[in-house]
C-alpha cells in the first residue's frame, strides 16, 4: 500500500542546482592529451575554482574559443565558445538552472614545462591551505616541487583541526630550519566503527583528488610528476619514533610499527598518466613501472641517514631516451609514518621526521 | 531480543491480569480489552519532496504491536476509551535521490554534509510507547468504530542507512564534489536526530465475531516530524503512518 502510495507520488524533477566545468573543448592542434582536473581544490590565490589545462608549445594563446560543457541547464558567463584571451588565466563564472547557485572557475593555459623539477627537498618552506600545511621546494630556474599529502582528504572531515593537528605537519626541530613531520592518528568513535580507526601521515609527489577522497580513496592519491633524467637514487635524513601499540583489527598484538620511504620511476602513457594507491597494494607490478626504491625505517631517536637506490633490474626495461626527454617519465617519492597505513594498520602517535633529502640522477 | 522479553511479560501480565478481573456485570459502565497484532506503513514526507526521484525498494519490516485499553461508556452508543500501546514502526526503503540534503560518515568516520545525489538506502526501526484517546461509538452489536489521537514516547530509536551510487556536493550543491563509486558506500545515523514525543491522530473499527474475540483495524497518521526541530540536515518533514490489524480480546 505504502509502495504504491510512493511510487505515484514522485514529483516532477527539480532544476538542476550544480554548475560545474564538466569538460574543457580546445582546437584539436592546441591538446596535449594530459588529463584535466575539473574538481581541483578551490584557490585562494585565484579566488576560484581553477582548471589548468596543458597546451602544446608554441600554441597561440591570444586568441582562443574554448568550448565548455556545463552541468545540464547551467549557463556560463563569458559564453562557452566566446574568443577570449589566455595569455593570462581567465574567470568565467557558472549559473546553475534553477539560477540560485554560482561556481567561479578560473582557467589557465600553459605549456608543458621544460624546466627541470626541484631535486632538493629541505621541508623548510610550507604554505598553510585551507588549513594545512602543503609543502613546497624551490629553487631559482626550476620547477618548484609541491607535495601531495592526505591531508587534503583528512581536511573534508577535520572540522577546525589546526594545521598542527593534520597527520601531516611542519616541525621547526628540522636537521637543517624546519621539517616534515608525518603522524599517524586515530579516527575517533565514528572510524572504529566503520573499520577505519587510524589515519597515516603520508606525503607524496603528485597531487591529491578529493573527488575519489572517500570513496575510492586509492585512487586519490595520483603519484607522479614529470622527470627528464634517469634517477640513481635518493638520500636523506630522519628520526622515527613507533606509537605505542600497534592496530592491526584490533590493539591485541606486540607488533611494533615501522615507516616507510620509497619511490617509483614509470613510463606515462594516455591510459596510465598517474600511478595510484591501487598501484601500491598491488606490490608495484605494472608494465609501466621501470624503478623502484626503498627505505626501511625503524625507531631512531637521532637523525639518521638514508639512502636508497632504484632497481631498474626489477623491471627489466630500457629506457627510451627520446621520451625521457620529452616528459614520458614519471618520478614520485612517497613517505609514510605507518608502513601499512592504507590498510589501515598501524600505531597511533608513530612519527616520522624527515629532512635535507636529495633526488640523485645521471 | 531486550523488548521481546518485555512484550513478552506485558502479555503474561494481561493474561493473568485479564483471568482476575472476570467479566464485568450488565451494569458495568467499563469495559477492557487488549489486542495484539502487525502493523505496516513507512516514514512517509509530506508534501512529497522532489528530491525524490524514484523508489526502487520498500520492505515494510515486522512490525508487531500489544495494546491494552479500557472504555468508558456513557450511554449504550458512546464510550471514550484510552490504553497503553507498545508498538513498532519502521520500512526499509532504496531510492534514487537528487540534490538530497545528507550528513555522511566518511571513509575515516568523521562526518560531512552536503547534497547527495544517487542511491539512499533507509532503515527506520523504532519502538514506541503509546497512548491513545479515542472515542468509541456502537454502530451496531458487532462494529464499534473510533477515532481520536495518540501520544507516542519512543524507546528504541534507529534511523540510518547507507548511500552509494552517486556523490556528495559538500555544503552546498556547489561544493567539494566527492564521489562514491565502484563499490563505495558511506554510512549516515540519524537515530539521535529522532524526536522523543510524538502525536498523531488515529482511526479505527472493532468487528466482534464471537462473545470475546474480536478483529481490529486501526490507521494511525503521526502529526508530528519524525526529527527533532533542530534536525535540519533533512530539508522536508517526515511522518510515521501505518495501519495495524490484530486480534482482540474484550472481557
Amino acid at each position: 500500500m505504502a509502495a504504491v502510495c510512493l511510487a505515484s507520488c514522485i514529483r516532477e524533477e527539480a532544476a538542476n542546482s550544480e554548475a560545474d566545468i564538466l569538460r574543457c573543448i580546445l582546437p584539436e592542434e592546441m591538446m596535449t592529451g594530459i588529463a584535466i582536473d575539473y574538481y581541483a581544490p578551490y584557490s585562494e590565490e585565484y579566488n576560484a575554482y581553477p582548471i589548468d589545462i596543458e597546451v602544446k608549445k608554441g600554441s597561440q594563446l591570444g586568441s582562443v574559443a574554448l568550448v565548455l560543457e556545463l552541468t545540464p541547464g547551467a549557463t556560463v558567463v563569458p559564453e562557452s565558445g566566446s574568443v577570449q584571451n589566455f595569455t593570462r588565466r581567465v574567470r568565467y563564472t557558472v549559473t546553475s538552472e534553477d539560477g540560485k547557485w554560482h561556481r567561479t572557475y578560473s582557467i589557465g593555459l600553459k605549456y608543458p614545462s621544460e624546466a627541470e623539477i626541484v631535486t632538493e627537498y629541505g621541508f623548510d618552506n610550507a604554505k598553510i591551505t585551507k588549513g594545512y600545511y602543503v609543502f613546497t621546494d624551490t629553487a631559482p630556474g626550476k620547477t618548484e616541487v609541491v607535495w601531495a599529502s592526505g591531508n587534503q582528504g583528512y581536511s573534508i572531515t577535520a572540522g577546525n583541526a589546526a594545521p598542527e593537528e593534520y597527520p601531516t605537519s611542519m616541525d621547526s626541530n628540522g636537521r637543517t630550519g624546519n621539517c616534515l613531520k608525518m603522524t599517524t592518528l586515530t579516527t575517533g568513535a565514528l572510524g572504529e566503527k566503520v573499520g577505519k580507526p587510524i589515519a597515516a601521515g603520508n606525503i607524496f609527489m603528485g597531487r591529491f583528488e578529493v573527488l575519489n577522497a572517500l570513496g575510492d580513496a586509492l585512487s586519490a592519491t595520483k603519484m607522479g610528476i614529470t622527470f627528464r633524467h634517469i634517477p640513481k637514487k635518493v638520500t636523506g635524513w630522519y628520526k622515527y619514533s613507533p606509537g605505542e601499540k600497534f592496530y592491526d583489527d584490533g590493539y591485541d598484538n606486540d607488533l611494533v610499527d615501522n615507516g616507510i620511504i620509497y619511490a617509483i620511476f614509470y613510463e606515462t602513457s594516455t591510459n596510465l598518466q598517474y600511478m595510484t594507491g591501487h598501484q601500491a597494494n598491488e606490490g608495484w607490478i605494472h608494465p609501466n613501472m621501470v624503478a623502484y626504491a626503498k627505505a626501511d625505517i625503524s625507531a631512531r631517536k637521532d637523525w639518521t641517514s638514508f639512502e636508497m637506490e632504484f632497481d631498474y633490474e626489477r623491471y627489466g626495461k630500457t629506457i627510451d631516451m627520446e621520451l625521457l626527454a620529452s616528459g614520458g617519465y614519471n618520478i614520485a617519492i612517497v613517505m609514510s609514518s605507518s608502513i601499512g597505513g592504507d590498510k589501515f594498520k598501524g600505531a597511533p602517535g608513530s612519527t616520522l621526521w624527515v629532512d635535507d633529502m636529495v633526488l640523485e640522477y645521471e | 531480543m531486550r523488548h521481546g522479553y518485555f512484550f513478552a511479560a506485558v502479555v503474561a501480565a494481561l493474561l493473568f491480569g485479564g483471568s482476575a478481573a472476570q467479566a464485568r456485570t450488565a451494569g458495568d459502565r467499563w469495559t477492557y480489552d487488549f489486542h495484539a497484532g502487525i502493523s505496516i506503513g513507512g516514514v512517509v514526507p509530506m508534501p512529497f519532496p522532489v528530491e525524490i526521484r524514484e523508489i526502487r525498494g520498500y520492505n515494510p519490516l515486522f512490525l508487531p504491536y500489544l495494546e491494552a485499553d479500557a472504555s468508558y461508556w456513557f450511554n449504550s452508543r458512546w464510550a471514550i476509551s484510552s490504553g497503553l500501546r507498545f508498538e513498532y514502526k519502521g520500512m526499509k526503503t532504496v531510492a534514487r535521490v537528487k540534490n538530497y540534503g545528507m550528513k555522511i560518515i566518511g571513509e575515516d568516520g568523521s562526518q560531512m554534509s552536503g547534497n547527495w545525489t544517487g542511491i539512499v538506502q533507509t532503515r527506520v526501526k523504532s519502538s514506541f510507547v503509546s497512548i491513545p484517546v479515542v472515542a468509541v461509538f456502537r454502530l451496531s452489536n458487532t462494529v464499534d468504530l473510533k477515532a481520536g489521537g495518540f501520544a507516542s514516547f519512543i524507546m528504541e530509536k534507529d534511523f540510518g542507512g547507507k548511500v552509494y551510487d552517486g556523490y556528495l556536493r559538500e555544503g552546498s550543491p556547489v561544493g567539494d564534489k566527492i564521489q562514491f563509486s565502484d563499490g563505495a558506500v558511506a554510512a549516515y545515523d540519524f537515530s539521535s536526530d529522532i524526536a522523543a514525543v510524538h502525536y498523531g491522530a488515529q482511526i479505527g473499527a472493532d468487528w466482534r465475531f464471537s462473545q470475546h474475540l474480536k478483529l481490529h483495524g486501526t490507521l494511525t497518521w503521526s502529526l508530528s516530524d519524525i526529527f527533532r526541530d533542530s534536525f535540519e540536515t533533512i530539508t522536508f518533514d517526515m511522518y510515521p503512518v501505518y495501519a495495524s490489524v490484530g486480534i482482540g480480546y474484550a472481557f
